[in-house]
């Protein structure tokens, strides 16, 4: 039985303190289990629907239901039980390690003191293993290179056990390997582990092949697609790509058609 | 794990040369009162009664309020310092100690001016307090409106210059022997606080670091921004009140007692940070409660080296001690907010 | 909003509690087994004698205070009264004390008792030469400037301190010193406006002394009024009341006397007009140059240009001042004749008991013709 884990209708976002429209009647919907890819150009509100989508952003006009509840109506508590987030801010302020930093993320289970009990610490031994930071356990955040902080974020956010992941832009700083690595991982946690991913990335070739659903922002739509569309659609391509990339069929890829 | 045992071992040291720096605090006086002396004291037997009098009436009290004094000071600094994300915040950053400063004013000198004067001793006291609990209170009102915590940091920096600028006009309109007075206040000492004030004073702010160690969770959280904190779960518009709320009664009530004491607050999360390395506040609070009231207890030793009877200001020596010690964090960091 | 209500009342109740506990000191009401008869008394204190000691009240000893305490003098080889309440109860006479202000040392003197003194605090601007160099010696106990040295204090063990407060933080000092089982007894001769009534304060210090001591201080005060009456109707008799103004501005502000303090009660009794005795109580005030210069421009005379000791002080201060009539004629006079060598000054110490000797002063300046032999004795001619 498929469960409808998020529901956006009608949403009018505009930036915070501001009255001028990023995006305007937004209608998405998202089911467990399933990955939605957020496409866009720079500036296009990629990032500001997903603050919303966090309940980290206000909004004023439409809905967004969370598990068929109001997105602010959740307590802080609860949601964090149910969903993580990582952010493209990743400004941490003082020393702190990485396992230290791992271990924040089961502060929604821990008590008053935040002490790690056996289920907490395997939960973080469990995602610094899915995440393949072994070798940076015992480093300190400000010692990472922006790559692997990348990778130490995603690591806190599934530390915290939600079945709702949202990630903006997890790939950006990554090289290709670890793009393919973290794109795997977050296949192999909505097919293996049931999670709902909701994350926006620049490569679109490479999270395209893992996502179920697409959400393309352009000109302040929201166009809901499954990646099928977008390959075989050129005027959705075109809004993305712009003249250059096309996907061509013969060769099931994109190529760069530059210079012809 | 070797940071684990290391931070245990560094906290075994630190309980350990507190009772050192306590014992050491007593020893040392105007009056020269040798070792066996201070134990014959301790055992009743007491060779002078003068003896007796001086460590029961003047060193023991002191001692204990060097003690409070830093610890509470420590962590009301800290607490600023991760709320605002700021090396260079304080406990008195969001005009605490000016409120105070302004309670006290209107009543020592505002006696001649608006004709008030209450005589009781605890009159000082009490202006301070409620002068702080204004500035607080103000702040309390505001920030359930701000979404920014920078905006309420500016805010705190306002009105504690608005108190500031308000002492001044009362200063200007009086005689040099109650300036004086205020000044003498403004310049801080840890002598003179009795017995039932000093039961007072371990009770509150007893209570308050027990909260304060209770919002680690928070404080921890914070060091991500707001919006990761958010997403652990934290409600940050009543965590933000409780440590501001926190932090002010930590420092409020000691400026009550003892004047305006700086530099403690801000060195020592500093000291502490650097000296185990972390930015956990399950580590650094019980630190800053050690370190302080060490840093406290020296200071006071140390202003009463020039000998004779002379004792400077503890102010001004806590901040001798200070300013070094900031310098070399910075020198050696290169850039403060790396290490922060 | 829940936690915004909460908030409020915590804020109402810590308000509240706080406020409530302030409960004003209540002295303990007397048994009234003793009859009392009145000795003398001014505004601030009042001694009365019962058959086994004297008790003496000190009333309003700081601005805006309504506190009174009491302190009992008995002989010390008699026993303690019993039945009588009182702040302390002071065994006479004293074989040693603290002084804490220069004009304890001026009260002393005049009684020739300096001698008893053990310990000073804040007296290092002291005129005395022999005083100044028993504290250097240490053969008088320093017991610091600002702060009591309470370790020294402890250990001195003297019979008394005179103490004062100035205010609300000076008087938790007080009760401090109390707390280190001294006897504090409050003098706030500086409280007094009239000048009789500032002098006789010595009788207050003679009753640490005895009986003896306290009516020969009478005898004094007696003297020293008569004379300063008789000056006051000598003054009378000038034809003229010449205008005074008083001060020194610092930075651009002047800040004078009241016109009901002490200060400007002298100059009226001396028959001269002190230009602000309109404006203001007995506290101190700031006035802007401007008014200083519309309204005093004309004054007659100048006195206390601070710490000026010639006319040039005052121009380096400001370049202005010789717009001043009083200036250009030459009629500026200050109280500093009488500087020790390390700048203290006898006005402070031994003025107190000398109002006679100050308004004759005021009188030989203002109106020279009615005491042409007098030889000024406080005040010098600024040139």
């Amino acid at each position: 039985m498929t469960k409808e884990i998020l529901n956006i209708s009608s949403l009018d976002l505009s930036y915070e303190g501001s009255s001028e429209k990023v995006l305007q009647n937004v209608n998405l919907s998202l089911n467990k289990g399933e990955v939605l890819l957020i496409l866009g150009e720079n500036g296009s509100g990629k990032s500001t629907l997903i603050r919303a989508i966090s309940g980290l952003l206000p909004y004023q006009k439409g809905n967004i239901q969370f598990y068929n509840k109001e997105i602010s109506t959740w307590s802080k508590q609860d949601l964090a039980r149910r969903m993580a987030l990582v952010l493209t801010e990743k400004n941490i302020s003082g020393m702190l390690g990485v396992e230290e930093f791992v271990a924040f993320g089961r502060y929604p289970f821990t008590n008053w003191l935040g002490k790690l009990r056996q289920e907490d610490l395997q939960a973080v031994e469990k995602s610094i293993d899915s995440c393949g930071i072994q070798h940076l356990r015992h480093k300190k955040i400000d010692q990472l290179s922006d790559g692997e902080k990348q990778k130490v974020f995603l690591a806190r956010a599934l530390a915290q056990s939600c079945e709702c992941l949202i990630l903006d832009e997890p790939t950006t700083h990554l090289d290709v390997k670890n793009t393919v690595s973290q794109l795997k991982l977050i296949q192999s946690l909505s097919k293996e582990q049931g999670k709902s991913i909701i994350f926006s990335s620049h490569q679109f070739d490479l999270a395209l092949q893992v996502a179920d659903h697409l959400a393309l922002v352009v000109d302040g739509k929201v166009h809901l697609l499954k990646p099928q569309d977008f390959y075989d659609d050129c005027k959705y391509q075109e809004m993305l790509l712009g003249e250059a990339y096309r996907f061509d069929v013969k060769t099931n890829r994109f190529s760069l058609k530059l210079f012809s | 794990m070797s940071g684990r045992r290391n931070t245990n071992a560094l906290f075994l040291l630190l309980l350990l040369a507190l009772p050192l720096l306590f014992a050491l605090n007593l020893s040392v006086g105007s009056v020269d009162i040798s070792i066996t002396d201070l134990f014959l004291v301790l055992k009743g037997e007491a060779t002078k009664s003068s003896h007796e009098l001086i460590f029961f009436q003047s060193r023991l009290p002191k001692a204990f309020t060097a003690l409070i004094c830093g610890a509470s000071l420590s962590v009301s600094g800290l607490l600023m310092q991760s709320l605002f994300r700021n090396p260079l915040a304080g406990p008195y950053i969001l005009g605490i100690s000016s409120g105070a400063g302004l309670g006290v004013a209107l009543v020592v000198m505002g006696a001649t001016i608006f004709g008030i004067g209450l005589s009781a001793s605890f009159t000082i006291p009490l202006a301070a307090v409620l002068g702080a609990l204004l500035i607080l209170f103000i702040l309390f009102l505001v920030s359930l409106r701000l979404k920014d915590v920078m905006t309420l940091l500016i805010l705190g920096i306002m009105l504690g210059s608005i108190a500031t600028a308000i002492v001044g006009i009362i200063q200007y309109f009086t005689t040099d022997f109650q300036l004086k007075s205020f000044l003498i206040w403004t310049l801080g000492s840890l002598e003179g606080l009795s017995y039932a004030e000093l039961k007072l004073l371990a009770a509150i702010n007893g209570l308050a670091l027990i909260a304060a160690f209770l919002l680690n969770k928070p404080l921890n959280a914070f060091l991500l921004g707001e919006d990761y904190a958010k997403s652990m779960g934290i409600v940050v518009k009543s965590s933000r009140l409780f440590i501001i709320l926190i932090s002010g009664i930590l420092a409020g009530l000691i400026t009550a007692y003892c004047g305006p004491i700086g530099f403690v607050g801000i060195i020592v999360p500093h000291l502490c940070r650097l000296l185990f390395k972390s930015s956990n506040h399950r580590i650094l609070i019980p630190a800053a409660v050690l370190m302080g009231a060490e840093l406290l207890l020296l200071s006071d030793v140390l202003a009463q080296l020039p000998g004779n009877g002379v004792k400077l200001p503890i102010n001004s020596v806590s901040s001798i001690i200070g300013i070094p010690i900031i310098l070399w964090i910075i020198f050696k960091k290169r850039s403060i907010s790396k290490s922060f | 909003m829940g936690s915004r209500k909460s908030i409020v009342f915590l804020f109402i109740s810590i308000f509240g509690t706080l406020l409530f506990s302030c409960q004003s000191v209540q002295q303990k009401s007397e048994t009234v087994e003793f009859s009392y008869e009145l000795i003398d008394s001014t505004a601030h204190f009042r001694i009365d004698r019962a058959s086994s000691h004297f008790r003496l009240k000190v009333k309003n000893p700081f601005a805006g205070s309504d506190a009174e305490e009491s302190y009992v003098f008995y002989p010390r080889d008699s026993a303690k009264p019993k039945g009588v309440s009182a702040q302390h109860f002071i065994p006479t006479p004293v074989n040693s004390l603290v002084i804490t202000s220069s004009t304890h040392l001026g009260y002393l003197k005049a009684l020739n008792k300096e001698t008893a003194i053990a310990g000073a605090k804040n007296l290092g601007y002291a005129y005395d030469r022999s005083f100044l160099e028993q504290l250097k010696s240490g053969e008088i106990v320093d017991l610091g400037e600002a702060e009591f040295n309470r370790e020294k204090l402890i250990a001195l063990n003297a019979d008394a301190v005179f103490a004062y407060a100035i205010d609300g933080a000076a008087y938790r000092e007080v009760d401090n010193l109390r707390r280190l089982n001294q006897s504090a007894v409050m003098l706030a001769e500086f409280m007094e406006s009239d000048p009789i009534a500032k002098a006789k304060w010595l009788e207050v210090v003679a009753l640490f002394f005895g009986e003896k001591e306290l009516a020969s201080a009478i005898a004094q005060i007696q003297a020293i009024e008569n004379r300063y009456y008789e000056m006051q109707k000598l003054a009378k008799q000038a034809d003229h009341k010449p205008k005074v103004m008083i001060g020194l501005p610092w930075k651009g502000t002047w800040y004078v006397a009241g016109g009901k303090s002490f200060q400007a009660k002298l100059i009226e009794d001396a028959n001269a007009e002190y230009l602000w005795k309109e404006k203001g109580d007995k506290a101190s005030l700031p006035l802007d140059i401007e008014y200083v210069f519309e309204h005093a421009l004309k004054a007659d005379f100048w006195m206390n240009p601070g710490p000026a000791k010639s006319l040039n002080d005052i121009l380096e201060r400001d370049h202005r001042f010789d717009a001043f009539q009083a200036f250009q004629q030459g009629k500026v006079f200050n109280q500093n004749r009488r500087l020790s060598a390390s700048g203290g000054n006898d006005y402070w110490e031994s003025a107190v008991v000398k109002p006679d000797v100050i308004l004759a002063d005021l009188i030989a300046i203002f109106h020279p013709q009615l005491l042409p032999n007098h030889e000024l004795y406080y005040y010098q001619n600024i040139e």
